[in-house]
Order: C-alpha cells, then structure tokens, then sequence
C-alpha cells in the first residue's frame, strides 16, 4: 500500500496542508517545529482512526475549530486507487472510504496497515504501564475489530461497576449483572493480548538478530493483572475481590492493569540493559509490529520513521531496511538530509507547509 | 427575560429530546406565537392525565384496569416479552412477529444515571413470576453494556430458581448500541424469529 497524495485540515497548528506523496521513500526535512511529525501522525490516523502520539483528541483539533480532517489517496494491493477520509471531532470520529461513511469499524479495520517508529519509543519501555496497554491495545485493535469491541465493552462495564462500588451501599445484584458482562470481555482481552505477545516476543528475537542485538537475552513477557483467560474464572475474581474493592471504590483487578515488560536475560530490561540496548529493544519491537501486522493484513503496512533515522548505527540501520524489503512504502523526518539523498524524495516542511525539493 | 417564562423553559428542558434550544421554541410557540394551541393542549393532557396509567401488570399505557394487550384473550399470556420502554413494545407490535404478553421495565439499569433495580418496574414482574404461569421470557433489551447488564440482573434475580421457563434474547442483528425504537418491522420479525436461549 502506498499513498500518494494527503491533504489536513485544521489538523494540529495546520489550518489547511496539501502534498503529493507518490514515491516509494518519502523524507520531510526541516526544523523542529515546523509540522513534518504532524504529516506522520495524520497518516497514522488510517488504520484505527486513532493517533500513536496522544490519546487526547482534542489535542488533535486546531483551536477553535469543530473537527480535524485527513484526506488521503491511496495505491492500495487490494483495493487499487482508494481516497480515505478521516474527521475527527470531540465527539465522534468518523471515515470514509471512496466517499461511502464507514458505519461499523468492523468493516474497516486491517484494511489500511500503518506501523510508525518514533524517537520517543524508549518511553515505552521506561514509561507506565499505561503506555504500553495504550501501545499493545492499538497494535492488536488496529487490525482485529473483535478485540477492538471487547476492549471498549469492557471499559464500559469497568466504569458501571466503579460507578456502583461508589454507591454507599452497593447492592449485589447490581455488581454480579455488570461483572457478567465484565468478565467474557476480560477472558477475551487477556487472550488477545498474551496471544499476541507470544508472537511479538518470537519477532522480537529474530529482528534483535538483524539488528545486531543479543537475540538470546531479548524477550518480551505479559505481566497480566491475571492470567484467566476464561470467562468463569474472571466472574470468581471480581466476587472475590468485591470486599476490597468496595473498601477502595474501584475495581482493583482486571485487564485495565494489565503490563508488559522488555526482558534482557533473566532480568526487566530498564534495570540491566544499557541506554543503546534499550533503544534497541524498543527498535526491534516496532520491527516485530512491522512483521506482525504484515503477517495479520496480509498487506505491506505504510513505515512512519518520525526523526529515528539519524540515530540508528550501521547494524540497526541495516536490519532496519532487511525487515522493511521493498514493498513498504516508508515516511520519515529528520533535521539533517538521509545520506543517501537520491533514494529519497525529500520534502522540504516550512511552518506547516510542505515544499517539493 | 420574564422568570415565569423561564420557569417553563426549564421545565420543558427536562423532558427527553428536548434541549436548550426546542424547549425554547415550544415555550415560545405555546404562549407568544400561537397562544390558541395552548388551552386545547392543557386540556387534552388533563384529561389523558386523568385516564391514563400505568397497566398494573405489565407497564404498558392504559386506561381500564389492565392495558388492551393483557386483557386480550386472544394472546398468549404464558409468553412475557420483557423491554425497556413503551415504545419498543409498538414496535414489537408493529412488526406483528409476536403474540405473547410484555413486561414493561421503564429504564434499565445504568450507574451513570443512578437507575438501579428500585427505578424499574420489577416488583410487578416479581408477582407476575409468583402469580401466573409463565413457560418463556424473551429478553428484548437493547444491545449495549447496560441492556445486558439487566438481562443478567433479570435471569439472576428472577429466572435462576425456574429451570421450566425457557429464556431467550433478542436484540443479535440490530445495530449495536441501539435500541429497538428505531428498528424497522422485518429486521424487528427477523430478531424475534432468531431469538437465542439466553444462558
Ligand atoms: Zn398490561
């Protein structure tokens, strides 16, 4: 999948942007805080409506306006020249594709792959536990509409049953009728993710390899809030945890507490590994997405390089381009012009506007 | 402007589907605009005020001792359809795919807006269950999150110790999250028809 044309509007400080985007290996050059990260984050936006630097929406919308838009052209493998139209509002968001409204995002999602690498990845592995749930959660939802629903009905059940252990007496039927619906939604996140760790964690080794990392000491390892991944067995949890969690007012155990750790050797990663390696777990894991997503679609996902490809050595940079092949088309932005500029179309970003070179 | 004009904004604010601005216009319509709809209008709610109730059994609008569907002989009462709100049952009766008796609930359980079981209309159904004889319950609450938290509340509270009454739910093929006001009468028949044993 490739795009070739993207147009924003009132999306971030960009009122209105407009580019051609028809090659293979696209470079935004510029200075910071010009727009090329938001050039990215727009096309982003395609496989889940969903941005992979913020959970806040409204950061999204330019000020004082009602919704941010991306529009984009696309060459697609399957569904050749396709325009994607992406508004997001404080509200809703919404898509269309070729002009039709998509009215189920089960009918959408895996359609249009796109796997970014950013230079503040590390922070997913020395950040919160939040950060890496919003990561995996995005990683699995972004092609598997099933794990997308789950995951929203369990929140919402989540917030009914703190709503009643709020309450100054909850009643027990009430917190057993919510816990019902809690507990199929819990069993069915806690798969998805452990499932898709396991074959993160195998991807993880293989690019650590190509990258030039220990690939015997690389490892991923889901450290759920419980590993049940039955729909009976979470109804036991949440009755056995109604005491405590009454006491406290809130639900205390569940996939909303959920982690996942980087392992180097027999230990957590941000305790043992250097600041080289940690950016290369974080490298291979993105890789590992790259393979994953790749394998999930069936398509060659669109590569975001937002400002990390100045800073990969030799051996990074070559496993970089190894796992990549040639059928992704890839957007990076960097401060300085890529070594080899001829490869590259370059775009120069200006104040939020975008230049051919 | 006037405070006894805004005393009937809010008032009218706080009736579903009515916001800030369409309670406005009403307000304006009834006493400014068209000042002659307004005394035919209080008249008419005065008077269904005075027929109208809740059928003791069911829930349903009616203005004899019981509304015209448990009163119908022609039914069968050992089938209770239980919904959320009146106008879901006419739309069950629009679609014509059924011919028991309902249980009207009101509401259904939601945290967010305070509405737990004492809100609801269960103690009628508690003595329909100790009362009549009941062979099935079909289950036709919304498909979202607090729909079928209530199913769960219902099958829990009042099904679990009647193994002989079959259960079942519709609401599988209607758009997600939504109600079944706004379901047409095939896609209404064909949920009835599909009904799944529930549990
Ligand atoms: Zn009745």
């Amino acid at each position: 999948m490739r795009i070739t044309h993207l147009r924003m509007a009132d999306f971030r400080n960009v009122s209105f942007a407009e580019t051609a985007l028809d090659a293979p290996r696209i470079f935004l050059l510029g200075a910071n805080g010009q727009g090329k990260t938001n050039l990215l984050e727009a096309v982003g936006l395609l496989p889940a409506l969903r941005s992979f630097r913020t959970p806040e929406t409204a950061l999204l919308i330019r000020h004082g306006a009602a919704a941010a838009q991306m529009a984009c052209t696309l060459e697609h493998e399957r569904e050749g020249t396709v325009t994607v139209q992406v508004t997001i509002s404080s509200k809703k968001k919404s898509a269309t594709v070729d002009g039709e409204n998509i009215r189920q995002m089960s009918a959408y999602l895996g359609r249009f792959p796109v796997v970014a690498f950013c230079s503040d990845d590390i922070e997913l592995l020395r950040g919160a536990p939040g950060r890496r749930r919003r990561w995996l959660d995005l990683a699995i939802a972004a092609h598997d509409p099933e794990y997308l629903d789950a995951l929203r009905r369990y929140h919402a059940a989540l917030t009914g049953r703190n709503l009643l252990l709020r309450q100054p007496e909850p009643s027990a039927g009430e917190l057993s009728a919510f816990e019902k619906v809690l507990a199929p939604c819990a069993a069915a996140v806690v798969r998805a993710r452990r499932k898709t760790l396991e074959e993160l964690g195998r991807e993880l080794v293989a690019a650590c390899e190509g990258i030039g990392l220990p690939s015997a000491v690389a490892g991923l390892a889901y450290e759920p809030s419980a590993a049940t991944e039955d729909a009976g067995g979470w109804e036991e949890i949440y009755l056995r945890q109604r005491k405590a969690d009454t006491l406290l007012r809130t639900t205390q155990r569940g996939p909303h507490r959920d982690d996942f750790l980087f392992r180097f050797g027999a230990h957590p990663a941000r305790d043992v590994a250097s600041e080289g390696q940690q950016r290369g777990l974080v490298l291979g894991l993105a890789l590992a997405q790259l393979v994953l997503v790749r394998r999930r679609t069936g398509l060659a996902p669109i590569v975001l390089a937002d400002d990390i490809l100045g800073e990969l050595d030799p051996a990074r940079k070559r496993g970089f381009w190894e796992t990549l092949g040639d059928d992704s088309q890839v957007l990076a932005t960097g401060t300085v012009p890529p070594e080899s500029a001829k490869e590259w179309r370059t775009l120069r970003v200006e104040q939020g506007n975008y230049f051919t070179v | 402007m006037s405070p006894a004009f805004e005393n009937v904004r809010q008032l009218l604010k706080q009736l579903p589907g009515l916001g800030h601005r369409s309670a406005e216009r009403l307000a304006l319509h009834l006493l400014v605009e068209r000042p002659d709809r307004l005394p035919p209008l209080l008249t008419a709610l005065g008077q269904a005020a005075e027929k109208i109730h809740r059928c003791p059994h069911c829930g349903h609008l009616c203005e004899e001792e019981t509304c015209l569907i448990c009163a119908d002989p022609r039914r069968d009462a050992r089938r209770i359809c239980i919904v959320e709100q009146v106008p879901d049952l006419l739309a069950l009766e629009r679609s014509g795919a059924y011919h028991g008796h309902y249980h009207v609930l009101h509401g259904k359980l939601s945290p967010i807006q305070g509405i737990g079981p004492e809100q609801l209309n269960f103690a009628p159904l508690a003595a329909r269950f100790a009362a009549e004889e009941i062979s099935e319950i079909i289950l036709a609450l919304s498909n979202d999150i607090e729909g079928e938290a209530t199913c769960h509340y219902i099958q829990d509270t009042f099904l679990r110790e009647r193994p002989n009454i079959t259960v079942s739910r519709i609401g599988f093929g209607l758009p997600s999250g939504s109600g079944l006001t706004f379901a047409d009468p095939a896609t209404l028949k064909s949920a009835i028809d599909a009904r799944r044993n529930y549990l």
